[in-house]
Parts: structure tokens; sequence; C-alpha cells
């Protein structure tokens, strides 16, 4: 990673995944885990797409797949009683919706390349909402 | 399936090909005659004729089972056998409709049972302005046993709804409940537990049969 990439990653790090992390957390009305795996996702020769990459292939999904979960107090609980932590990482491959989201003991884990697909988001969040849905 | 198809009873040529025709007319059939000829194709149309003899018309299919413009006019006395290729619903069609195969469930989360169970009171209150309660359940863990408890909410739903457009039972049921619960069991009952109505069905087996809709209508009409 050079010098550019680190200042961008440090740019989305200090701005945008604050805000939307903590779009989320008030979404779900409590704290969830975020474990990012910066390293994979941040990939050379794209740094001045790493904010709108980042915010559209991986949380802006979470968010519209969280409206739809927590549009009422029973969905609040069961999110919070199944949902613990979040891993976001690029180590499949995958670049479809299909292919990059697992749930398993409290853990949702997307695995998606960072700059494909970017503006699928409904796609996306549709899967996630599903896949979410089918484990509360 | 093959359980299932060993309790269907033995039907003459005749009521299954009129049952094919009226319920299932894009089955794809081979029908061979007596004298040993076989045709392919659909009923298009059959019936009886003064002397009771009864005749159908087929609409040939070639050797990919894609229509033709050719047709046969058969007398249904000279099939000797009829092969059913690729039928949509066996079951049904060999029980005359009697028997239809059990449905078929995917995973489904306690959240999205849950909701079913507001969504069931809430439909039932904007049909008949009763509050029949949301159901109790101790529900599954098992995805597709959740499905199952979901699907069946949705039918008990609808038989209700159906049974209050009758004014004694609306009464009768708002005279008496504003309670449900769904209760696993090895077979349907319903009882009427002071303000409580306890439905009992194999909820949680996926293998067995769905809910009967006027065995469920006639015992909630038992409690009323």
């Amino acid at each position: 990673m050079g010098l550019l990439e680190k200042r961008a990653l440090k740019a989305f790090q200090d701005g945008s995944y604050k805000k939307l992390t903590d779009e989320i957390n008030a979404l779900a009305g409590y704290t969830i885990e975020f474990e990012i795996n910066w390293d994979s996702i941040a990939e050379d020769e794209y740094a001045e797409m790493y904010d709108e990459g980042f915010t559209k292939v991986y949380f802006t999904p979470i968010i519209e797949a969280l409206k739809e979960i927590t549009a009422d107090d029973m969905g609040k609980q069961a999110l919070q009683e199944a949902l613990k932590k979040v891993v976001i990482k690029n180590e499949g491959g995958f670049y479809y919706a299909s292919g990059a989201y697992s749930f398993k003991d409290g853990v949702l884990t997307i695995d998606h390349q960072p700059f494909n697909n970017i503006n699928n988001i409904t796609e996306r969040a549709t899967e996630l909402g599903e896949l979410l849905m089918k484990n509360l | 399936m093959n359980k299932l198809l060993k309790s269907v009873p033995a039907i003459n040529k005749q009521e299954l090909l009129f049952h094919i025709a009226e319920h299932f007319p894009a089955t794809i059939l081979c029908l061979t005659t007596d004298a040993g000829r076989s045709y392919t194709g659909v009923i298009v149309t059959i019936g009886k004729v003064r002397n009771d003899e009864v005749f159908l018309v087929l609409q040939v299919a070639d050797d990919r089972n894609a229509l033709t413009t050719r047709f046969l006019h058969l007398t249904v006395g000279k099939i000797e056998s009829i092969e059913l290729i690729n039928p949509a619903d066996l079951l049904s069609i060999l029980s005359l409709g009697k028997l239809t195969k059990n449905e078929t469930y995917e995973i489904s989360g306690k959240l999205a049972v849950q909701r079913g169970f507001q969504l069931f009171s809430e439909a039932i209150f904007n049909a008949h302005a009763i509050n029949v309660g949301v159901p109790a359940m101790e529900l599954p863990t098992d995805g597709l046993q959740l499905n199952r408890v979901l699907k069946l909410t949705q039918k008990i739903q609808q038989v209700i709804i159906d049974l209050l457009k009758e004014e004694d039972a609306l009464s009768g049921w708002k005279a008496r409940y504003n309670k449900i619960a769904f209760i696993n069991n090895d077979s349907l009952e319903v009882k009427g537990v002071n303000d409580l109505v306890e439905i009992y069905f194999p909820f949680e087996n996926i293998e067995a049969a769905e809910i009967s809709t006027e065995k469920l209508t006639n015992l909630l009409m038992s409690v009323l």
C-alpha cells in the first residue's frame, strides 16, 4: 500500500466510516462490533474510489437491510439477540451479492470485491436482508 | 412421494383422461392403442357421445414434445395404455385431485414467524373488527419448521377470515375468545379453553400433510 492509498484509507476511516457505523448502530439500537480487513479491501491504484466503493459495496446495503429489519421493536430485539459482529473482507473474489454474504454464530461476514458492481446496492441489500431474516 | 402414491385409489382410463383434460390440460400423454400404435400429445377435448362412447381429440406432439398442427380423434375404449410424460403433479392427477404433493419449505427465521403472527391478528381484525389475539406458540429453532409454521399461520388466518364471515360465528367468537395459541401435536384438534382457542397440529413436522381447510373449519365451528 503506497502513501496515496494510506492517506485515502485514513480519510475514509476518520470520516465516512465513523458516520456509517454510527448510522448502523443507531438503527440497530446497540453497538455492533466491526472487524475489517483493511489490507484486503484497500486495493492498490484505487485510492480515489475508496470512499465510494467501501460505502456503496459494504455499508449502504447494511443500512438498507437494517431499516427493514428494525422497523419494529420485534425486529430490533431479534437483531440484538442474533447479530454480534460484522466482518468485512475481500478474500474470496466475490463480486455478486449471491456469494458475498454469510452468517454463522452471530457473525455476519461480507466478502466482496470493493470496486466491482459498486452500484448494485439494492441487490446486495435484498440479499443481505433475506439472509439476516433467515437467521433472526 | 412413492409412499404417497401407494395411497392413491385405483381409477379407470376414462376418469383419468377426463381429470387430466379438466385440471391438467398441459400434461403431455403418450397414448397407445389396442392396435399397438402410440401417439404423443395433449388432450384438446374429451366427451361422451349418444351411445356412451367416449372420444377425445389429441393435439399431436413431435419427437421433442413440441405441439404440431396434427390432431388425432380417438375412441377412449381403443386406448390400451396411458403414459404421463413429466406430469406437473402426479399425485394430484392419479388421485383425481384428492391428494396433492406436500408443500416444500424454505428457511425462515423466528422474526419472520413472529411478524407473521402479528399480521395474522391484524388481518383478521381488518376483515372483521375482532381481536383474536396474536398467536402464542413455542417456536422451533429449525428454519424449515419455522417456514412451515409461517405458511400454516397464513392458511389458518384465511380459514378464520372465511369462517367469521358468518354472523353467528363472528358473534360466538367475540363473546368467548380473545386469545389464540398454536400447539405442536400429532393431529389436528381445536379446543376452547376459557378465553383461549387452542389449535393443535403437526406444526413442526415438515413431512406431515398440510392442514385441511374443511376439517379446521368444522373443528373451529365446534368450539363456537
